[in-house]
């Protein structure tokens, strides 16, 4: 009997005992300046592609390098040379100089990067900042990088200092802004207003940017999302009610009126043209180019990609990319990995890439001096 | 017995060797009704009264005898945990209680604030009835329900039915779910408990955890009165190990802590011994703030949520002679819930959404015991809901009328037990603004059976067949360009054969249990998110499960000697749950997202007048986040280890009850759900004074 109690007393002391070794609870930081066992590709001419993920379900989002000289996409290449995540959400980015500018929506961050390692020079962490949190779009003009946030600002990030100095209060939920005459031109979408009787904003607002403050505000049809700027006009696709409104490409004209270019869901601008998608869910999608300086629209004869989510053009390599969703039975799947169909300025396709779940963002390398 | 009527008359020798007879075959068929839970269940089960009985009421006696339990006997799935059992086998919340059931699975998002609903045999949530007290919880926006208000201390016992509720005399909602999760409490003190009682308890533990409670209860031949009060405040702020690339840092849940109480009050009036009416009322107040799941490089949360629940029930009990009794039960809810974010991204930066339910309800069933071994039950409820909600302009403020009608036939003898049941539905939608969802009325058929195979063994077979449907629920159906009015119901068809063994062989094993269920569970119509255009998602019936699983139970007793005894338990899941939507598609015969293949528990305890010990695991195999297997959603497997250790100190009219225990001894770090690490190593003391 007295052997039963001591055999368990034992027993349970030791594990008892086996509790008791706790881990340090002194946070172990890996030394963050230690040399990488990887090293990336230099890319001089080339694409990168952010993808979002899907954090929930624990699929990664990343950034991708394309190499227009060797034809390889590298994947996840931030994690690879920095040995930890982007970030939940990664939404947009730009090269600008020397640096790499990379906005992590749900993470609330903004990564630079040396452009031609991909190391990371500085993260910014917006939590908490009162001068604009969650990244949603960038543009950059005198060593400036401006910053489109969510929370109804634009951010102004000075590129050497690698700081944030200055924000302006645009209105709420901007999006896709566009630099045009000194200016930028940011959406007000106003999405999160639920209370509202409608969805949506109808302004996009005109930010100067010296001084940067708020110059106006333009009445736009109903949805604006993103503007974009090319051969001295400006533009906005307005996504309508996504029912009897439909989603159309408007130009913003001198006197702030706007008129209709034509139907479609999602623009690139590059050089004088602009590249609009007609994306139909479960139907034909049209793609079409405008030329700016003639007004005309005609089609762009591609062959149909299955489910663009995006649009972008390298004029000066004489590329267009457009991302899309595998189709199955006609049903986008939204958890497997996306494509990148690289095609010409003429619409022949010239490949095709794996990229991650849910592309966000295409930009380029600039152009060499 | 009809010589005993025919000769009433009779002689004083007769009638008194009569009496015993009559008192002895009393006490025996007491003895044999499969299920004495006399407290707050209106449910019973009568296999042996006479028809031609006339009620005496004889005084209250305690037999000792081998009971054959209602694990072995049932003809569905059944699974019990008593007050003993939590104690015994060191169960410290609800889900560790969830964890140790077969075919059980929960969904945890950690600490003591954290939501934890349960699927099971790989249904989903909104298809488990959660039954508190004898009357089903409804929640009709999310169709399921957070236990994590529940806590042990007051519970009586927790009972699941994974199919078909084996009991006749229950409301017809009882048998409307997939699986019903019965929580018992002690609201009514047992019927040998007589005079007052008080039990005053504090519990203590990890990460600024507090958790006074208190009951009292009286009772007497004409009336029988409780209330007890809890409550809990806790930062939860636990640690957890980062994992991010090469960097591992330790963080802790930040933004955590909760604050809840809850208070019952309880009566019963007795009008005669076979008619009473009992009443209750309850408010529960649950304030916490959410940590939310963790995401990378950001520290901040803002999230609340505020839950508040008040319902009053009386329920009526009578038997109007030896063939025929009556439950009747009505009973009013309100709860409203209010969560609220922080965020510049929101309209005036901040969002709140507040919802609030009100619910009618009330139901009436008759027994019927045409013959000896024969029941037949008529049950009909009425049930109004209704949900009110600022979140949208646009809210159509959807109610619901329920009407379900069961008729269930009983038959059971030494070997065969055979139940029948047809369940009506007819629902009726409206809303204030806006089109109302479809109205369904439908017919839900359910059969169960189970032989004795060796006659005097508890050796038995089992078979049974579920029909069944879940209406979809208010967020599914309306919620701003999300839900879809035209949703039909989804439905499940559940076969499940099973074998179960009980014997008590030797006086050093004085209990041992075993059952072993297979199943097969099909459904139908399965409410799936999908796009409506490149923008817009909204509801679909589009989705189709097939289950196949195993359930195996095993409990057995140890008797060392005097004093000292030993428990094992513990129970194992096969779960193989395909997505049948679509041979094109990915998931074609994957698993199920957060469906692992194989889970179980097991638990040891040394029971004996020193300190009683228990150690216990539960452990779960790998999962997939998505219904798309790959290894990048993989969550991996745990096993979570606690220990417990306890002891009562009796003196002459009171005792004080000691525990403390250990959970997560291993500090193992582990997901239930992704993005929601769930705690490290913790502790626990409860300190409980009983007079």
């Amino acid at each position: 009997m007295k052997k039963n109690f001591f055999y368990f007393g034992f027993l349970a002391i030791s594990l008892l005992g086996a509790a008791s070794c706790s881990d340090s609870d002194s946070p172990e930081k890996d030394d963050p300046s230690k040399e990488p066992a990887y090293v990336a590709p230099v890319i001089k001419d080339g694409a990168f592609i952010l993808t979002q993920g899907a954090y929930y379900a624990k699929l990664e989002g990343g950034l991708f390098a394309l190499d227009y000289s060797t034809g390889t996409m590298t994947d996840y290449v931030f994690k690879k040379v920095n040995d930890r995540n982007l970030g939940a959400t990664p939404q947009c980015g730009i090269v600008y100089g020397s640096k790499m500018y990379l906005g992590i929506w749900e993470s609330n961050t903004i990564e630079i990067l040396d452009r031609y390692s991909f190391r990371c020079l500085e993260q910014i962490s917006l939590g908490n900042s009162e001068n604009g949190q969650k990244p949603r779009s960038m543009v950059a003009y005198n060593g400036k990088v401006y910053v489109s946030m969510y929370d109804g600002k634009v951010t102004r990030l000075d590129t050497l200092s690698m700081r944030i100095d200055a924000s302006v209060e645009v209105g709420p939920n901007p999006d896709k802004m566009a630099l045009y005459n000194g200016r930028l031109y940011v959406p007000i979408t106003d999405g999160e207003n639920w209370g509202a009787d409608n969805y949506a904003g109808t302004t996009v607002s005109v930010v100067s940017l010296s001084p940067f403050e708020m110059e106006k505000s333009i009445d736009v049809p109903f949805n604006p999302t993103s503007c974009v700027a090319a051969a001295g006009s400006v533009f906005v696709l307005c996504k309508g009610n996504y029912a009897d409104i439909p989603s159309a490409l408007y130009q913003i004209k001198e006197d702030d009126s706007t008129e209709e270019i034509g139907k479609g869901n999602m623009v690139a601008a590059s050089g004088d043209k602009l590249y609009l998608v007609d994306a139909v869910y479960m139907g034909k999608n049209s793609y079409y180019i405008y030329d700016i300086p003639s007004k005309t629209l005609s089609p762009f004869p591609i062959a149909d990609v299955e489910y663009p989510s995006g649009i972008a053009v390298d004029e000066k390599s004489g590329k267009v990319f457009i991302s899309s969703y595998q189709l199955i039975d006609n049903k986008p799947q939204y958890e497997l990995p996306c494509y990148l169909c690289e095609l010409d300025l003429t619409g022949k396709l010239l490949k095709k890439y794996d990229i991650g779940v849910g592309e966000a963002s295409i930009f380029f390398t600039p152009a060499q001096k | 017995m009809s010589e005993y009527n025919n000769n009433r008359g009779a002689g004083n020798n007769s009638f008194s060797s009569r009496m015993r007879k009559h008192f002895l075959f009393l006490a025996l068929g007491y003895l044999s009704v499969s299920s004495a839970q006399k407290v707050g269940d209106i449910s019973f089960q009568s296999r042996d009264l006479d028809s031609d009985t006339v009620v005496v009421t004889l005084k209250n006696i305690e037999v000792t005898a081998q009971k054959e339990s209602k694990e072995t006997k049932s003809t569905t799935p059944y699974q019990e945990i008593d007050a003993g059992k939590i104690k015994e086998a060191g169960i410290t919340d609800i889900s560790d209680a969830m964890r140790r059931l077969a075919g059980v699975n929960l969904r945890d998002y950690g600490g003591a604030g954290g939501i934890k609903t349960v699927s099971v045999r790989g249904l989903g949530a909104a298809h488990t009835a959660v039954i508190y007290d004898g009357v089903t919880l409804s929640d009709c926006q999310t169709g399921e329900i957070d236990l994590s208000r529940y806590s042990l201390d007051n519970v009586r016992s927790i009972n699941l039915y994974s199919g078909e509720n084996d009991d006749i005399f229950i409301p017809a909602r009882a048998a409307a779910s997939s699986a019903s999760l019965y929580i018992n409490s002690f609201s009514l003190p047992g019927a040998f408990d007589s005079g007052s009682h008080l039990k005053a308890q504090m519990r203590f533990g990890s990460f600024g955890y507090y958790n006074p409670f208190a009951r009292f209860d009286y009772s007497d031949e004409k009336i029988s009165l409780s209330a007890n009060g809890e409550y809990i405040h806790t930062r939860n702020n636990y640690p957890f190990t980062l994992v991010n690339g090469g960097y591992v840092t330790r963080e802790k849940r930040e933004n955590s802590q909760m604050n809840s109480w809850k208070g019952e009050m309880n009566m019963r009036w007795k009008f005669s011994s076979v008619s009473s009416l009992g009443g209750k009322i309850y408010y529960y107040d649950n304030s916490r703030n959410l940590p939310g799941p963790v995401i990378y490089y950001v520290k901040e949360s803002h999230e609340h949520l505020r839950d508040r629940n008040f319902f009053g029930q009386l329920n009526y009990r009578g038997k109007f002679s030896s063939k025929v009794s009556l439950s009747a039960i009505s009973k009013f809810n309100w709860s409203s819930t209010r969560y609220q974010d922080k965020d510049g991204q929101y309209t005036g930066g901040v969002l709140d959404n507040r919802y609030y339910q009100k619910e009618v309800y009330t139901s009436a069933c008759l027994l019927i015991i045409p013959s000896r071994g024969f029941l037949l039950d008529y049950s009909v409820d009425w049930a109004w809901n209704s949900l009110v909600s600022n979140s949208t302009k646009k809210a159509s403020d959807p109610y619901r009328h329920s009407i379900l009608q069961s008729i269930a036939a009983k038959y059971s003898n030494e070997r065969l037990s055979f139940l029948l049941r047809g369940l009506y539905s007819v629902y009726l939608n409206g809303a204030k603004t806006g089109e109302a969802g479809r109205n369904e009325n439908r017919f839900s058929p359910a059969v169960s059976i189970s032989y004795r195979l060796i006659p005097e063994h508890s050796f038995f077979i089992r078979g049974s067949y579920k029909n069944i449907f879940r209406m979809p629920t208010f967020n599914e159906a309306y919620f701003d360009n999300y839900g879809s009015i035209n949703l039909s119901p989804e439905t499940t068809d559940q076969f499940n054969v099973g074998l179960t063994f009980e014997r008590n062989p030797a006086s050093w094993l004085p209990e041992f249990q075993i059952s072993c269920d297979g199943y097969i569970n099909l459904v139908k119509n399965k409410i799936v998110a999908l796009p409506y255009n490149m923008f817009l998602w909204t509801m679909s019936n589009m989705g189709k499960v097939r289950v196949f699983g195993a359930d195996l139970n095993l409990t057995a007793t140890f008797s060392l000697n005097s004093g000292n005894r030993l428990l094992l338990g513990g129970s194992y899941s096969y779960q193989r749950a395909q997505p049948r939507t679509n041979p094109n598609q990915y998931d074609w015969m994957k698993q199920v997202a957060y469906t692992p293949l194989n889970s179980g528990s097991i638990s040891l305890s040394w029971l004996n007048p020193w300190v009683d010990v228990a150690v216990h695991t539960v452990g779960t195999g790998s999962r997939y986040t998505t219904n798309n297997n790959i290894a990048e959603t993989r969550l991996p497997g745990y096993f979570d280890f606690g220990t417990s250790l306890s002891h009562k100190f009796e003196f002459k009219s009171c005792s004080l009850d000691c525990r403390f225990d250990l959970l997560n001894i291993f500090d193992k770090q582990y997901e239930i759900v992704a993005r929601y690490p769930m705690p490290g190593r913790s502790w626990k003391l409860t300190i409980a004074f009983q007079y």
